[in-house]
């Protein structure tokens, strides 16, 4: 009778086989180490760590049925809003950054895949998590989390192995190896091996989670939450702040377009075919700023924490229809008449109320560039000219229109900073 | 840095990972190929084919023909062998004759051949020759040449001829000497031709070498014999929202045996054993075919060889049996046959497969094929509790239409059957009694009053029509208006009346004490009411509610009686204003109207409203003006017999015997009344009726008022005409006279607390306590808050007025805030109730006349969205209140009760309901919402005003039964509710308002749409309160047990049929033939056998259809109506339970359940009829004696049995009869009541009962609704003409049978010439008084004498004994015999003359019978009145069939005679005014004792 019942025996055992697979990678690290590393002290210290895994896989093969803490998911729900969703997107990206080599160590990842894991072992006794991870359009994302994080931490490593190379002045890796290889048997052997596990994912997959169709559609009725598909959740988040105009149009159109002139604006000649940071601080960080904290960590929002009615929902918190929250948001132009100068809105007409707005505008769009140009990004435009300096700059000024609104709308509850119903034009 | 040779990556380490990689795949490939061979329909499908062959091997042996019979064939075939045999030589000498003779024929045909091609060869060259060269040498050689091929030709086909005749000529002798055989072997053949093809299917099903390789998996991907089937269904797609797509049902995939007859539950799980008898027949099979193999052994080769092919051999039947756990019940529910194939599914049926799939019915995803994604759905949680555990069973969210739990399958009817009514078949069988209960229950409690169900959808027609009528009713309108409203395509009018009564009088019937004591809690004075409760709910319960809301509901109450009563109050004074008017009045306000209404013109062309008080001044007018056109109908109340007081003693055997009890109930008669053996005896008489309410406490109702008479006038008035009071009830006026309703109103009002049942403190008061004026403002907040600032709240509290913000309200609301008193905050507060709370959807209310239903509109429930529904807090309420079961009743059957909790005594509640709630279905929603409509606000904040508002119901009304403990009764009430509640959800969860296609829709036509409709009339008017409509109906099994009772009981009514005339187009002597062949259906009804011992299960059918069946020797029989077909009997031979198919055996448990099987799905009607019969039988005896458990007097002395209605009145005297019943029946103790019925309602019933005869009893040819009656032509039409010569001839040719010395002729010409001759004594002194007034005449008169003379003395003239012998030769001898005949015997019993005969067995008036009774029912009744009665008959059959009969009074055979009654009675007023007729002096009645 329990509609919310958590952890039914298939659930338990389900997660043993997890914990004990986990902890087989765990006895394997330490293998690794003991083996070809020589570590004692980092054997000992995996096989502790397995046998933490190992607890719990046996608690839950004999159905102990450990759940989460409720405080615990307590916790991480209140801690949760888009606020700090995205404040801790950016920190992460900052503190990964910064302490890269730190944290390309081996040990350090694993580490932290470790506890990766065992968070989400835990996070899977309970039911909303869980439904929510399982559901079949959402296991991708679940993959992507993953993959992306392996990827960027791979790419990570190299480079920092690179760095010190070179900061040695030695040439980086991929230049002292003879990265040449023959078309056969290297490439098509290896092609060929990559279809045929290719293949054996798919049929796998296929046979496991079968193609997640829902009912059909229907004129009368839009499903709650509506989303978008999930390589889309990333735009459908930015509709929170902006206008569809804004949102569906100018900024996806943006992308494109930046995407396409990334050749001709990147000036930076080092760092070819060969991994490394130093090199190229700026055009990594902004490349993952935009790519890993604007587009992924927003497409798993969207995806994980965007419930009924595009709610916010916390990792633990069930998704109820009739959550809602208060929507108190306000122009600029109020804030700017009434707040700050006392004065009515009414019989201003759109475009003295809005000036203000617009003003700004103008000026972010305007003004910004030279000034950066003269400033903190002397060297850039001193080294791309003056189109290649501005077409730059407004790439980013886009891509940073988003986290701006956003922290806007946390902070002062901006609505928009020009609203003009009469036209249509919101920003 | 260079390409090297080297490899970049290890080659052994890809080899190795390719390896893995690649078996990987391989596996993972194979592992696919697994999944697709174990889909599950394969699964199911490889089970089936097992079950298929072994119930194929079963039928193969059922269908074994007779031994007599196949040895009968084989014996012909050795007879015929034989005798072939015997001209053997013979045979054998032909065909070699034919053998040497064949070569020569095939030679001498190949010669003529080429003679004939050589021929024609030279005939070419010829023709060439002569056009080219004419006629040359060549050309006449030519010729030569064919000159002689022809005459070879000739010889050549001679030649051939003569062989070829030969062949013939012997191949006909072999055929002949082989016919015999030949013929023999066809009909040997014949015998077993079923039982061939089904052992060759047998065969053929037997899995085999071919079926196994090609399913083989993978291999079964090509034309493999397990597949996907499906129909496609075009007619009836499935809405995509977008589109309307094909629905393509696959459902047989898996119920494979869903269409075949043979796949019953009995033979499926027969399955898992061979029984010993069946291996018997196993052998008897084997060693039929087997000798039939032998008996052909002996035929020529080539014969056999043919034959042999047909036959069967031996070794190939087999009867093999399933493990048990192939076939466990689940799986036999999934391969058997459809119940009823007759009526679904089946190809013949109404509803074949190919037409209407499966899902357009049971909803559910009919692509998918497994169990799962088919959107199967649970009926209960023990079935789903089986699924989870056996098919991963989950419910599917992602499909919008599941399939319906089956104890919801009935609403799917609805989809196609708009009357509902026409779920009851012409038979009276009731294919959806649910759904019909559902639909019974909505009309009576009035649903539709809030909730529109119009059952349209862009303008045509989508499910059923429940709205109410147009106010004011299409009756009271003008033909334009009517025709107006009637001719609205996409509106046409509603016809349902509201269910509660009039309130616009209610300040005539009760007191405002009583009146808000019963809105607070009307069950709590009357358990058995219709009405809902709408206050002490669980939203409005003091108990839940908090601060100074607590106090709401009472002011509430006291506000909406103080409403009620204050527009009660003004409607009765406009009333009498209007009664006592000045003459000129009406002309006065017609003027002032007229005024207003071209100032609110004016007023209003610019913009504005008229003001308040002149709108106020025009409505009032206009009130004025509606009560003067109506004037003629609604009096003022008065007492109809002042000066009388009333005898309650005679009130009570009146309420008792006119009818009252077929719609009321009444505590106290329970218990008799009075003294046995005196007048004021009354028998118990316990009705258990309510269609109108229980009367037991209407003292405490209306006997309460401040004029201590005014209760009693009103309810003088009230029984005397109720339409006075309440235009639109249905109940009718009951021709009682004024002293008659005295007495009834005496003893009603006598009936007091606490002689009936403890009702609790403070009904009978006058008062109740008023809120004070602080509850009343604080209640009045509630609205005012949403229209005024608090300031103005504020002012208005202080100062008792806002001012000139008044202007910009609401009307009610500056009515209100004019005067701010307690007074009219109370009337303002009453009207917001009245209107938030929908009062007006049952009753009428002054004020509220036009106002729109409050409720949701359900046309389209059945599919709402659940996410449209707000469930809120739910499913902690009911966790809160109830305790959860799996069923209501236990494992014996007994209901559920409360269970303690917590500390909290906690009501049952169905899983299967708690499981939908929480799931958020519908179904669930919907029994919460009607259990306790206002739990969804449970925890919610909410304003007083926005609470939920249906108010909660209570349909199953149950009366406690003696000895049963309060506990029992709560369980058992709870129970019953429940059932009822599904019945209503079942109703409506079948509205889902879907276009099916109009040739899918049943559209009763013709008869078959008049019995439809014309049952929703009488259900409206309970017209089977009181009289038997339809028989019931008995369907079972032909066995020979059944044979046996059958012929009994003919032998029982053989001493019946010997007297019997035999009609045999008339359904009560000849029955229809069998509808199928192992079914028999027998009409009539059923009575439990008194002659049995108590408690017996025991039961008489007594027939009121004849019942046609073979007996053992095949002969067709028939069982003419009133036999008796016993049931369950030793003595005499019954027929067993077992073999009843309808109602099932299970209802033959005991009388109770066989009554509740029969209360909606039995015979219509009758049971004040039956109550009645009892009462009077034991009120008095002597006049109504009881045999055989009935009392044919009593019988005859209550309404009468409406079974035939339609043969037997003459459509449009029924039609005058049922607008304005006039008296029929002298014996009755009581009078068809007058009904406020309109046209088309009487026109309805007419056209009902003709098509049901029509329907039932076709033979007879009825017509409707004109019937021409050939005996009403005038006496010189061709047909009188000939009876009448006729007759005369048979007079002068048949002797006196005593004397036999004259032929009647004489013997008339005996009897009539004193006649005559009196007749012409009369017409002479007429004339003689009419010559000697002429002689006295004065100027002024003289005319007139000299015109009567003229007159009488022509008819002294016509009145000659000649021609007064010439007339009656002509024209007048068969009526006055048949006068006679009428006079002498009919007269015994009916009265003809003014004078009543009373007689207790008196029949109608005999005058009445030309204008009331067809001649077809008249003549079949007299024959033999018996048949049409299903009690024994106080008419007798006064013309038996095996006697002489009355010969001196009427020449000719009984049937002649009846005849000849039936004929005079046609026009009976015109025979006897005929002089021959008038002077004729009946002889005195024989009274009987």
């Amino acid at each position: 009778m329990d509609h919310h019942g958590s952890l039914t025996a298939g659930v338990q055992t389900g997660l043993g086989v997890y914990y004990f697979l986990v902890m087989l990678m765990n006895v394997g690290f330490a293998l690794y180490y003991y083996f070809r590393l020589k570590s004692r002290t980092q054997t000992v210290l995996w096989l502790a760590v397995a046998g933490v895994f190992l607890v719990h896989a046996v608690a839950f093969l004999v159905h102990l049925g450990w759940p989460m803490p409720e405080g615990m998911k307590q916790a991480v729900n209140d801690l949760m809003n888009p606020v700090s969703y995205f404040v801790l997107a950016v920190a992460g990206l900052a503190v990964f950054l910064y302490w890269r080599r730190f944290l390309t160590e081996p040990g350090v990842a694993w580490a932290i895949l470790n506890i990766t894991l065992l968070f989400s072992g835990w996070s899977l006794t309970d039911r909303t998590f869980r439904d929510v991870i399982t559901k079949p359009d959402n296991v991708p994302i679940v993959l992507l989390i993953f993959s992306v994080g392996y990827f960027t931490w791979l790419a990570f490593r190299k480079a920092v192995i690179n760095d010190e190379r070179l900061a040695r002045g030695e040439p980086p890796v991929e230049k002292a190896e003879d990265d040449k290889v023959l078309v056969w048997p290297d490439l098509v052997y290896t092609e060929l091996i990559a279809m045929v596990v290719c293949t054996f994912v798919l049929i796998v997959w296929a046979v496991f989670l079968k193609a997640p169709l829902e009912q059909p559609a229907s004129s009368a009725k839009a499903p709650n939450p509506s989303k978008a598909p999930w390589y889309f959740l990333g735009l459908q988040e930015m509709l929170v702040y902006f206008d569809p105009w804004m949102a569906g149009v100018v900024l996806p159109t943006m992308i494109i377009v930046g995407l396409i002139a990334l050749p001709y604006i990147d000036f930076n000649q080092k760092g070819n075919g060969y991994f490394t940071f130093t090199q190229r601080k700026f055009a990594l960080t902004t490349f993952l700023s935009g790519f890993v904290v604007l587009w992924v960590t927003l497409i798993v929002l969207g995806t994980f924490l965007r419930g009924p009615n595009w709610n916010f929902f916390g990792p633990f918190e069930q998704w109820d229809v009739h959550k809602t929250v208060p929507l108190n948001n306000v122009n600029l132009s109020d804030y700017f008449w009434l707040s700050g100068l006392g004065q009515a809105m009414e019989g201003r007409g759109w475009f003295g109320r809005e000036l203000p707005g617009i003003l700004l505008v103008l000026a972010y769009l305007l003004l910004l560039p030279p000034l950066l140009a003269k400033t903190i990004l002397r060297p850039f435009f001193i080294k791309m000219g003056f189109i290649r300096f501005f077409v730059l700059v407004t790439l980013i000024q886009f891509m940073a229109s988003l986290p701006i609104k956003m922290v806007l709308r946390w902070t002062i509850n901006l609505k928009y900073i020009v609203y003009i119903p009469e036209a249509f034009f919101n920003i | 840095m260079a390409a090297t040779d080297q490899n970049y990556r290890n080659q052994y380490t890809l080899d190795i990972v390719f390896a893995v990689s690649s078996i990987l795949m391989l596996v993972s490939t194979v592992w696919m190929f697994v999944q697709d061979f174990n889909r599950e329909f394969k699964q199911e499908q490889r089970r089936f084919r097992d079950v298929e062959s072994a119930i194929a091997q079963r039928v193969a042996l059922q269908q074994i023909p007779g031994l007599d019979e196949i040895e009968a064939a084989e014996a012909k075939v050795k007879e015929a062998e034989t005798a072939r045999k015997e001209k053997a030589a013979d045979l054998g000498k032909m065909q070699d004759e034919i053998a040497s003779i064949q070569p020569k024929k095939e030679k001498s045909e190949k010669h003529y051949q080429d003679v004939k091609s050589e021929q024609e060869s030279r005939i070419s060259f010829y023709n060439i020759e002569i056009e080219e060269h004419g006629n040359t040498e060549k050309a006449k050689r030519l010729l030569k040449e064919i000159e002689q091929l022809t005459a070879d030709l000739a010889k050549a086909q001679a030649e051939k001829d003569a062989h070829t005749s030969r062949i013939k000529e012997l191949q006909q002798k072999i055929l002949e000497i082989d016919a015999p055989l030949t013929e023999a072997l066809a009909s040997m053949k014949k015998v077993n031709d079923k039982f061939d093809a089904q052992v060759q299917l047998a065969i053929k099903k037997t899995w085999g070498l071919g079926d196994t390789i090609r399913s083989l998996p993978v291999i079964d991907a090509f034309n493999a014999p397990i597949k996907i089937q499906q129909f496609t269904i075009n007619d009836i797609p499935i809405d995509y929202n977008f589109k309307q797509v094909t629905r393509f049902d696959r459902c047989m995939t898996c119920h494979q045996g869903i269409d075949r007859p043979a796949y019953s539950k009995a033979m499926l799980s027969s399955l898992t054993e061979v029984s010993t008898e069946q291996k018997q027949k196993l052998d008897d099979a084997r060693a039929v075919l087997k000798k039939r193999r032998d008996a052909l052994k002996d035929l020529p080769a080539d014969r056999r060889v043919v034959e042999e092919k047909g036959t069967p051999s031996p070794s190939q039947l087999d009867l093999t049996s399933l493990a048990k756990g192939q076939l466990p019940e689940a799986r036999i529910n999934e391969f058997c046959a459809h119940p009823r194939l007759e009526l679904f599914v089946g190809a013949n049926s109404k509803h074949p497969a190919e037409r209407f799939g499966c899902t357009s019915c049971h909803a559910g995803q009919g692509s998918a094929t497994s169990f799962t994604l088919a959107a199967h759905t649970p009926t209960d949680t023990k079935t789903k509790d089986r699924w989870v555990k056996q098919h991963d069973w989950e419910s599917s969210h992602m499909w919008d239409f599941p399939m319906l739990p089956m104890r919801f399958v009935e609403s799917s009817c609805l989809k196609c059957h708009y009357q509902v009514t026409d779920l009851i078949d012409s038979d009276n069988k009731n294919q959806a009694p649910k759904l019909l209960r559902g639909y019974n229950l909505l009309k009576e409690f009035g649903c539709f009053g809030c909730h529109e169900i119009p059952g349209r959808k862009g303008g045509r027609q989508v499910g059923p029509d429940l709205r109410l009528e147009p106010n004011p009713p299409l009756e009271e309108l003008t033909p334009t208006e009517r025709a107006k409203i009637e001719s609205d395509p996409e509106n046409p009018p509603g016809t349902l009346r509201k269910v509660g009564p009039s309130l616009y009088r209610l300040v005539e019937k009760t007191n405002p004490g009583w009146t808000a004591r019963w809105l607070m809690a009307p069950r709590e004075f009357r358990p058995d009411t219709k009405m809902p409760h709408f206050y002490g709910l669980s939203n409005n319960d003091p108990s839940v509610l908090k601060g100074e809301e607590k106090k709401f509901p009472a002011t509430e109450v006291q506000a909406i009686t103080h409403f009620l009563f204050k527009q009660s109050e003004n409607y009765v004074a406009d009333l009498e204003r209007v009664h006592k008017e000045s003459p000129d009045a009406a002309a006065k306000d017609q003027a002032r109207l007229d005024e207003l209404n071209k100032e609110k013109a004016d007023v209003e062309k610019s913009g504005r409203k008229l003001d308040r008080p002149k709108r106020r001044e025009m409505e009032e007018i206009v009130r004025r003006v509606k009560l003067r056109s109506n004037k003629s109908h609604v009096p003022l109340l008065a007492d109809p017999a002042p000066s009388y007081d009333g005898d309650p003693v005679k009130g009570r055997q009146l309420f008792s015997e006119r009818g009252c009890l077929a719609c009321h109930s009444h505590h106290a008669l329970e218990k008799a009344g009075g003294t046995k053996g005196t007048e004021s005896y009354a028998p118990a008489i316990m009705s258990e009726a309510q269609f109108g309410p229980n009367l037991s406490q209407l003292a405490e109702k209306i006997g309460n008022q401040k004029d201590a008479k005014a209760g009693r006038t009103w309810l003088r008035q009230w029984i005397l005409d109720p339409h006075v009071h309440s235009p639109r009830s249905r109940m009718p006026v009951t021709h009682m006279t004024p002293s008659d309703v005295a007495d009834i109103a005496a003893w009603l009002l006598s009936q007091k607390n606490p002689d009936l049942m403890d009702l609790g403190k403070g009904w009978d008061e006058l008062k109740s306590a008023q809120p004070d004026e602080d509850d009343l403002k604080k209640l009045a907040d509630v609205y005012l808050v949403r229209l005024l600032t608090k300031q103005e709240l504020k002012e208005l509290k202080e100062k008792g007025t806002i001012g000139q913000g008044i202007k910009d309200l609401p009307d009610d609301e500056q009515d209100l805030l004019e005067n701010y008193s307690a007074e009219n905050i109370k009337y303002y507060l009453g009207k917001k109730a009245v209107g938030r709370q929908g009062c007006f959807a049952c009753h009428d209310i002054p004020g509220f006349d036009n106002a729109k239903p409050i409720g949701v509109a359900l046309n389209e429930w059945g599919k709402k969205d659940p996410d449209r529904l707000a469930f809120e807090d739910i499913a902690n309420y009911v966790k809160s209140k109830f305790h959860f079961v799996p069923s209501l009743v236990d494992k014996d059957g007994k209901p559920v009760g409360t269970k303690e909790e917590g500390g909290v005594e906690k009501k049952p509640y169905e899983q299967f309901y708690a499981e939908a709630l929480f799931h958020h279905q519908r179904e669930g929603y919907l029994n919460q919402k009607i259990m306790d409509p206002r739990s969804y606000d449970y925890m919610r904040l909410r304003a007083w005003d926005d609470l939920a508002r249906m108010p909660q119901f209570k349909f199953a009304r149950l009366k406690q039964k003696e000895g049963e403990s309060d506990e029992d009764f709560a369980a058992r009430a709870n129970k019953e509710e429940a059932d009822a509640r599904e019945a209503v959800a079942t109703f409506i969860l079948g509205l889902v308002a879907e276009p099916v296609p109009l040739k899918n829709i049943n559209q009763p036509t013709g008869d078959r749409l008049a019995e439809v409709k014309g049952r929703q009339v009488l259900d409206k008017f309970n017209c089977g309160g009181c009289h038997l409509i339809r028989p019931g109906i008995f369907d079972f099994k032909l066995s020979d047990d059944v044979n046996e009772s059958l012929e009994n009981s003919l032998k029982l009514a053989a001493a019946g049929m010997k007297s019997d005339h035999v009609f045999l187009n008339h359904h009560n002597w000849v029955g229809a033939p069998p509808a199928a062949p192992d079914k028999l259906t027998a009409y009539g009804i059923i009575r439990p056998n008194t002659l049995a011992e108590e408690g017996a299960k025991e039961w008489f059918i007594r027939l009121s259809q004849a019942l046609r069946f073979q007996d053992s020797k095949k002969k067709w029989r028939d069982l003419p109506s009133f036999s008796l077909l016993a049931v369950n009997t030793e003595q005499p031979k019954g027929i067993p339970i077992d073999q009843f198919l309808y109602p099932p055996p299970s209802a033959f448990a005991s009388a109770g359940a066989l009554d509740a099987f029969l209360k909606d799905k039995g015979p219509f009607g009758g049971a004040f009829t039956d109550l009645l019969v009892d009462y009077l039988a034991k009120k008095d005896p002597k006049l109504y004696p009881t045999a055989a458990g009935d009392s044919s007097n009593a019988r005859i002395a209550s309404p009468p049995i409406l079974i035939g209605q339609g043969e037997r009145t003459q459509p449009e005297w029924l039609y005058q009869f049922l607008l304005d019943p006039q008296p029929v029946r002298k014996m009755t103790v009581l009078r068809m009541p007058k009904f406020n019925m309109s046209k088309d309602e009487a026109r309805a019933l007419v056209d009902y009962f003709a098509a049901v005869t029509r329907i039932t009893n076709h033979g007879i040819g009825l017509t409707y609704p004109y019937e021409t009656i050939p005996q009403q032509e005038d006496f010189d039409s061709p047909s009188w003409k000939k009876k009448n010569s006729d007759y005369v001839q048979l007079l002068k040719t048949t002797k006196d049978p005593k004397g036999k010395a004259k032929t009647l002729y004489e013997l008339r010409m005996d009897d009539l010439k004193p006649l005559w001759q009196q007749i012409l004594k009369e017409a002479e002194d007429q004339r003689d008084r009419a010559k000697s007034r002429l002689a006295d005449a004065t100027a002024a008169t003289k005319p007139y004498w000299e015109a009567e003379f003229k007159r009488l003395e022509k008819l002294v003239d016509q009145s000659s004994l000649e021609n007064q012998k010439k007339t009656w030769e002509q024209s007048e001898a068969y009526v006055s015999d048949a006068y006679r005949v009428v006079g002498t015997i009919c007269t015994q019993c009916h009265q003809v003359g003014p004078v009543p005969l009373k007689l207790a067995t008196e029949g109608p008036p005999l005058t009445l019978a030309n204008l009331r009774l067809r001649p077809g029912w008249t003549q079949k009744w007299i024959a033999n009145p018996q048949r049409f009665l299903t009690y024994v008959t106080v008419m007798p059959n006064n013309f038996p069939a095996d006697d002489a009969g009355n010969q001196l009074l009427f020449a000719g055979t009984q049937f002649d005679r009846l005849t000849a009654v039936r004929d005079v009675l046609m026009i009976y007023p015109r025979v006897i005014s005929l002089p021959v007729n008038f002077y004729w002096v009946p002889p005195p009645p024989e009274v009987k004792k």
